[in-house]
C-alpha cells in the first residue's frame, strides 16, 4: 500500500545543487536536464540516482539510442558515487535503443509504463528524451506523448528526469518545456580565462529556486556545484565578547583589547612591506598560544613558507607537525575563485581554524575584472571566517603609487579592519611602519608605528600607547629627589621635583653625562632603580666612565638595581625608542632615567617630528612615576641666548644649561638653571668643576653664592 | 462506509463502492481532469490487482472506472476478497491523491465520503444512479 509523503524533498547528493532549489528538489517533479553534448547532463543526473537509490527506493534509468548502456556504466565506474552493488536491484537500466527504431511513441509509452509499474521507482530518467522529438510524426504528437507521460510518471509520485541536447530554440518553442515542472540548463564556456562549467536552475514549479548560473566541476566525486553566494551566507552570531591576542610584538598594545573573534582584516601594503610574515608570525603566534591556523597561499609554496619562518628563527615545522599550522598552496594559475571558495571554507572548518590567513587576496581575485564582484567574494571570504569564529588576515597587494588601502579599492568596506604596512626611504636605509587604519568595535590606537623584521620575528614600537591618552599627573613641588650633584640642589629650590624631566643642554664634553650619571648613582643610595640609555657611547664606556669618577653604577648593574644600555642610531630608529624605554621602566620599575644625547641620535630627524617624540617621551615617564633627565648636545660652546638649539624647553619641567664661560686665560664651565617648574630657583651662573665624584657646583659667577639656606627644604625629600 | 457495507452481497457490496468511488471520482475529476485522474486510477488498480487479482476486471478510463466486468465476475466465494480489494482501492485512491494535491482535496474528498447516503438493497437499486450525498446535494441546491 502506498505510504502518506513525508519528505517532500529529493536530496541530489551533489554537492550544493540542494541549496539552489533551497532545500532539495522537489519529489514527483518532472525535470528537463538541458545542454550540449560533453556538458555533464548524465554525470548528474547518474549521481542523484545512485545517491537515492536503494532497494526501497528504486530507479528506472531508460537509455535512449544517444549513449549505450554498457559504454556509461563503464564510464560511470570511475566516480566514487558509482556502486556496482545496486545495479538491477536497485538501479535497473532499460535501453529503449531497439524499440526507437522498430515503434511508435505509443508504444515506447506503453513499454515506459509498463516498466514503470513493474519496477515502482522514487526515480525514473530518460536519457535522452529528444531521441523522441525524431520519432514523433508532429509536434502535437510529441506534446501528447511527452504530456501523457509526464502525468503518468507523476501519478506513480517518481521524480522524474528527462535529459536532452535543447538549445535556446527548444526553450521558446518545444512544448515540452511548459508540461514539465523543472527546468536544469548545464553549459560550458571559456570564463576569465578558465574553461568552466555552469548549472542554472531556469524553472522548478513550487519551488524559491535560485535563478542565477553556478559554477560546477566534476571531479572523481563527482560533481561539486559552487554557489557561494547561496551557501557562503553569513550566519547570526550574535555580538562576540571574544578578542584575540595576535601575540606579536606590541602590535596587541595597538589593538586595544584585542581583535574580535570573527572579524576580518586587510594587511594592506606594497611589494616587500612584509606582509606575508605578517601572516605567518600570527599564524605562529597563535599556533605558540594553542590556536590552529590555516594560511591560503597563491604564490608561495608551502617549503618557501618553511623557509621564510626558519629563518627568522621559528619552529614552524614543528607547529605544521604537530597539526597547529596548515599550509595550503593553490598555485596562482590554478585558481578558480567559487570552486576554491569552498575549498576554504571546507579547510577551514576541517581543521577548525581559529586563526586564517591569505596570502595575498589580490591575486586570489586577480582575474576579476568587477570590482563589485571582488567585494562580494572578499565578502564571502570574510563570511567564512565569521561563521567558524575566527579571526581572518587577508595580505593585499595596494598598487605602488596610488592612495588606495587596497588592490582593488572595495576590498576595506567590507571588513572589519585594515592594517597597512607600508616603507619609506630614510637617509641611507628603508624604514618599515604600521598603521591601524580601521578596526570595527575597538578602540585601537592611531597613527603610524615603527616596524622591524629581524630574528624572532616583527617588532613594533608603538609611538605613544593607551597610558598616553590620558593626561599625565602633575608635579608635586614638594615632593624632590636629590640630585647627587654637590650645590646642584641648593641651587635648584631643594632638589629635582619627583616626576619631573630635566632637560640638561651643554656644548660637547662639558660633562652632561657626568651630571647624569651622578643623579643615576643617587637614586642608588635612596634604593631607586636606575636606567641610564647612552645614545652615544657604548655602554662599557659609560661604566668604564662612572667608574673613573666613583660612582658605584657597577656594583648596581651586578645587582641589577641598575641599567646602563646603548641605542645605537644604526639599530634603532627614533620612532622605536619609546616603546623600548617603556618595556625597560616596566621591567625593571626604574625610578630615574637619563637619556643621553639625544639631539646626536635624533639629528636626523626633522624638528618637529623631534618635538613631538620629545613630548611623548615626557609624557611616558611622568606617567610611568619616573624622574628623567635627557641631555641634549648645544651648538654653541658658550652662553648664548638660545637655551637648546631645537626649541624644546617647554616640554622640560626643569632646563640646566652648562656652558663655557670665557676668561683671559681659559674656557671656564658653567652651569644655570634657567626653568623650574612648581618651584623657585637660583637664576644665577655657577661655576662648577668635575673632580672625584663628578661635578660639584661652586661660586656664582658674580661671585655671590646662590641663598641656599633660605630655598633648602631637606625634609621634604622624597628620597 | 466500510461499516455501511459489512454484511452485504458482492454484487451489493460492489455497487455501494461503485457509488463511494464515483463520488470520489466526480469530486477530483473538478480539479485534477481525465488524463491526470485516469492516471492515478491506472496506477491503484494496478497496485489492487497484485494483491487482490479479482480486481483485475476492474478497468479505468477516462470517464470512470468501469466496475461491470468486475460485477460479472465476482462469485460469492469471493466476496472477503472483494471486500478486502475495494476496501484498498478506495485507500489507496486517497492516499495517492494526498500525496499528489499535498492533502489539499483530502478534506473535500472525505466529507464527500462521509455524507454519502447508501441505497438499502432495493430490488432495482443497482440500476440507479449513485446517490448524491447530503452536502453534494445542499451545495448543488444552493447554487440553483
Amino acid at each position: 500500500m502506498t505510504k502518506k509523503t513525508a519528505n517532500v524533498r529529493l536530496e541530489t547528493g551533489v554537492r550544493n545543487l540542494d541549496a539552489l532549489f533551497t532545500d532539495g528538489l522537489p519529489k514527483g517533479s518532472a525535470t528537463i536536464i538541458a545542454g550540449p553534448p560533453g556538458s555533464g547532463k548524465t554525470i548528474l543526473t547518474q549521481q542523484i540516482c545512485f545517491q537515492n537509490a536503494s532497494p526501497k527506493n528504486r530507479v528506472v534509468y531508460f537509455s535512449t539510442l544517444s549513449e549505450p548502456t554498457a559504454k556509461t556504466l563503464r564510464y560511470l565506474k570511475r566516480f566514487t558515487f558509482f556502486d556496482a552493488k545496486k545495479l538491477d536491484e536497485s538501479i535497473k537500466f532499460v535501453d529503449l535503443g531497439v524499440l526507437l527504431r522498430t515503434k511508435g511513441l505509443s508504444d515506447l509509452f506503453k513499454l515506459i509504463m509498463e516498466t514503470v509499474k513493474q519496477v515502482k521507482p522514487t526515480i525514473v530518467v530518460i536519457d535522452s528524451f529528444k531521441a523522441f522529438d525524431d520519432l514523433a510524426k508532429s509536434a502535437e504528437e510529441l506534446r501528447k506523448f511527452g504530456y501523457e507521460l509526464a502525468v503518468n510518471l507523476m501519478a506513480w509520485e517518481t521524480t522524474t528526469f528527462l535529459l536532452g541536447e535543447y538549445g535556446e530554440q527548444d526553450l521558446r518553442s518545444n512544448p515540452l518545456f511548459s508540461i514539465v515542472d523543472g527546468l536544469m540548463i548545464v553549459s560550458q564556456r571559456e570564463e576569465s580565462g578558465e574553461h568552466q562549467r555552469f548549472i542554472q536552475v531556469v524553472k522548478m514549479r513550487g519551488v524559491d529556486h535560485s535563478r542565477e548560473e553556478h559554477a560546477f566541476v566534476i571531479t572523481s566525486n563527482g560533481i561539486e556545484v559552487f554557489a557561494p553566494r547561496l551557501t557562503l551566507q553569513r550566519e547570526n552570531q550574535g555580538p562576540t565578547t571574544k578578542r584575540c591576542k595576535t601575540g606579536i610584538s606590541k602590535l596587541d598594545d595597538l589593538l586595544g583589547e584585542g581583535i574580535p573573534y570573527g572579524s576580518s582584516l586587510l594587511i594592506g601594503g606594497v611589494a616587500g612591506t612584509g606582509k606575508t610574515i605578517f601572516l605567518l608570525e600570527f599564524l605562529y603566534r597563535g599556533a605558540q598560544a594553542g590556536e590552529k591556523g590555516i594560511i591560503f597561499t597563491f604564490e608561495e609554496t608551502e617549503e618557501r613558507l618553511r623557509a621564510a619562518a626558519d629563518g627568522l628563527g621559528w619552529d614552524f615545522d614543528k607547529e605544521i607537525a604537530r597539526g597547529m599550522i596548515e599550509v595550503v598552496f593553490i598555485p596562482q594559475p590554478n585558481i578558480m575563485v567559487e570552486v576554491h571558495l569552498l575549498m576554504m571554507k571546507d579547510r577551514v572548518e576541517a581543521a577548525k581554524a581559529v586563526r586564517v590567513a591569505v596570502d595575498s587576496v589580490s591575486v586570489f581575485l586577480h582575474k576579476i575584472k568587477d570590482p563589485q564582484i571582488a567585494r562580494e567574494k572578499t565578502f564571502q571570504l570574510a563570511s567564512i571566517v565569521q561563521n567558524n569564529q575566527a579571526v581572518g588576515l587577508f595580505a593585499t597587494d595596494i598598487p605602488y603609487g596610488t592612495n588606495q588601502i587596497s588592490r582593488f579599492g572595495v576590498e576595506e568596506t567590507v571588513v572589519d579592519g585594515v592594517i597597512l604596512l607600508s616603507s619609506t626611504q630614510e637617509i641611507m636605509e628603508r624604514q618599515r611602519y604600521l598603521e591601524v587604519y580601521k578596526l570595527r568595535n575597538t578602540a585601537h590606537l592611531k597613527g603610524r608605528h615603527s616596524l622591524a623584521i629581524g630574528k624572532g620575528g616583527i617588532t613594533i614600537f608603538p609611538r605613544y600607547n593607551l597610558e598616553e591618552l590620558r593626561e599625565p599627573p602633575s608635579l608635586e613641588p614638594t615632593s624632590r629627589l636629590a640630585s647627587g650633584i654637590p650645590g646642584f640642589d641648593d641651587i635648584c629650590d631643594g632638589g629635582l621635583a619627583e616626576r619631573s624631566v630635566t632637560l640638561v643642554s651643554g656644548s660637547a664634553g662639558i660633562g652632561k653625562s657626568t651630571f647624569g650619571l651622578q643623579f643615576i648613582a643617587e637614586g642608588l643610595k635612596h634604593k631607586q632603580p636606575g636606567l641610564y640609555v647612552s645614545l652615544e657611547e657604548g655602554s662599557a664606556q659609560i661604566v668604564k666612565t662612572a667608574t673613573g669618577l666613583g660612582l658605584p653604577l657597577k656594583e648596581a648593574i651586578h645587582k641589577g638595581t641598575c641599567e646602563v644600555i646603548y641605542l645605537s642610531r644604526e639599530q634603532v630608529r627614533a620612532s622605536q625608542f619609546l616603546a623600548i624605554l617603556a618595556d625597560k621602566i616596566k621591567a625593571k620599575k626604574i625610578r630615574r632615567l637619563v637619556l643621553d644625547g639625544v639631539s646626536h641620535v635624533l639629528g636626523d630627524e626633522r624638528s618637529e617630528d623631534l618635538r613631538q617624540l620629545l613630548f611623548a617621551l615626557v609624557a611616558r615617564f611622568k606617567i610611568l612615576g619616573v624622574t628623567s633627565m635627557i641631555t641634549l648636545e648645544a651648538n654653541s660652546m658658550y652662553a648664548t641666548g638660545t637655551i637648546t638649539d631645537h626649541g624644546f624647553s617647554r616640554i622640560a619641567d626643569n632646563i640646566v644649561m652648562l656652558r663655557y664661560m670665557r676668561s683671559l686665560a681659559e674656557d671656564i664651565p658653567s652651569l644655570a638653571v634657567v626653568k623650574t617648574r612648581g618651584g623657585a630657583h637660583d637664576r644665577g651662573t655657577h661655576f662648577f668643576s668635575i673632580g672625584k665624584g663628578g661635578i660639584r657646583v661652586g661660586e656664582r659667577v658674580d661671585g655671590v653664592l646662590a641663598p641656599t639656606n633660605k630655598k633648602r627644604r631637606p625634609d621634604k625629600r622624597a628620597n | 462506509m466500510v461499516r455501511a457495507a459489512k454484511d452485504l452481497p458482492p454484487e451489493r457490496l460492489i455497487q455501494a463502492f461503485e457509488q463511494g468511488f464515483g463520488a470520489l471520482w466526480r469530486r477530483a475529476h473538478q480539479t485534477l481532469g481525465d488524463v491526470t485522474l485516469t492516471a492515478i486510477a491506472d496506477r491503484v488498480i494496478f497496485n489492487a490487482a497484485e494483491r487482490y487479482p479479482v480486481l483485475a476486471a476492474l478497468r479505468s478510463e477516462m470517464t470512470a472506472l468501469q466496475w461491470q466486468e468486475l460485477r460479472d465476475s465476482v462469485g460469492s466465494t469471493q466476496r472477503d476478497d472483494v471486500a478486502a480489494g475495494i476496501r484498498f482501492v478506495l485507500v489507496e485512491f486517497l492516499t495517492v491523491l494526498g500525496n499528489l494535491t499535498a492533502n489539499i482535496l483530502s478534506p473535500s474528498l472525505h466529507t464527500e465520503l462521509a455524507n454519502l447516503v447508501f441505497d438499502n438493497g432495493s430490488p432495482d437499486a443497482k440500476n440507479r444512479p449513485p446517490q448524491r450525498s447530503n452536502a453534494v446535494r445542499k451545495s448543488e441546491n444552493a447554487k440553483s
